[in-house]
């Protein structure tokens, strides 16, 4: 398959790929251990809650589930992702601070949306 | 159903506070509130341990994040008599909104659906007013999609609590 037409697809409806640990969906985005950090100070930023490797990420609410998955996906190495419904479950605070997000860790990716429920982008 | 005021602890490190008893009789119920100030830990942690442990009522709950529940409703389609080809959200929608009106019509009980930022909410609500007389509808969404009878807010006062209360415009 051309790598340009690999597409990282990442639907809120079902945020989490993993077993329940940040570990295991650091590994299933291909995540550099050594973004770790940027990662989960980002979530902090956004969430107040603090995450490691070992993190219980079920216990999450499911709109930090979502704030997650878009993180996972902005660190990992995909050239292009397409969210579904990333803003539904979204509150208005959260989805400016997922716009900004996108726009200053995106660098030339090319990033592209489809959204089913309520919320316009 | 009514949930006494007080403090629940739904989780480890995270408690509500109802500042009131909370009545949720027939009408339409709306949960606002930020991402993680509560919504789903009432609904899932307070409300419907108590709703499925009341036999007099028929409940349903439309889960926030749906994949398992469509799996789940898949398998169980795909064993009774007739068979019913469940192929996604939408599908599983309308197999549990149907199973509740033929469990009411066979039997006749206060029904209660609850919907955690359901992306079907008005399909759920066309099809409720279409068939049932009362309902007792409690649903969170982060804009209000239709009018309701209550307005519960969920107002963080710590990253460990939030209080909850009805909203009196």
């Amino acid at each position: 398959m051309n790598q340009k037409d690999i597409q990282l697809l990442c639907d809120a409806g079902q945020p989490l790929c993993g077993g329940g640990t940040l570990r295991e969906e650091l590994l299933l985005y291909n995540v550099p251990p050594a973004s770790l950090g940027a990662l989960s100070a980002e979530f902090a930023a956004l969430t107040g809650k603090d995450l490691v490797p070992d993190s219980d990420v079920n216990i999450l609410s499911g709109g930090q589930k979502v704030l997650l998955m878009c993180l996972c996906a902005l660190f990992s190495p995909a050239r292009r992702i397409l969210f579904t419904n990333l803003w539904h479950s979204l509150d208005a605070d959260n989805r400016a601070r997922t716009k900004e997000l996108i726009a200053r860790l995106r660098g030339d990716r090319e990033i592209s949306y489809v959204e089913d429920g309520h919320a316009a982008p | 159903m009514r949930l006494p005021k007080g403090d629940y602890p739904v989780w480890d490190s995270f408690a509500l506070t109802l500042s009131a008893d909370l009545a949720l009789g027939p009408g339409i119920h709306y949960l606002s509130g930020a991402n993680g100030s509560g919504k789903s830990s009432l609904l899932t942690r307070v409300l419907l341990p108590r709703l499925l442990k009341t036999p007099a009522v028929y409940s349903i709950y439309f889960e926030q994040q749906m994949h398992v529940q469509v799996t789940a409703v898949k398998a169980y389609a795909s064993v009774i008599k007739p068979h019913r080809r469940i192929c996604g959200e939408a599908d599983t929608v309308d197999f549990l909104l149907e199973d509740l009106l033929r469990a009411w019509k066979n039997e006749p009980r206060p029904c209660y659906v609850v919907m955690d930022e359901s992306l079907y909410a008005e399909r759920v609500l066309d099809f409720l007013q279409a068939h049932l007389p009362a309902f007792s509808l409690i649903y969170s969404a982060h804009t209000a999609l239709f009018s309701a009878d209550q307005t519960i807010l969920f107002q963080p006062l710590s990253p460990t609590r939030s209080e909850v209360y009805v909203h009196h415009p």
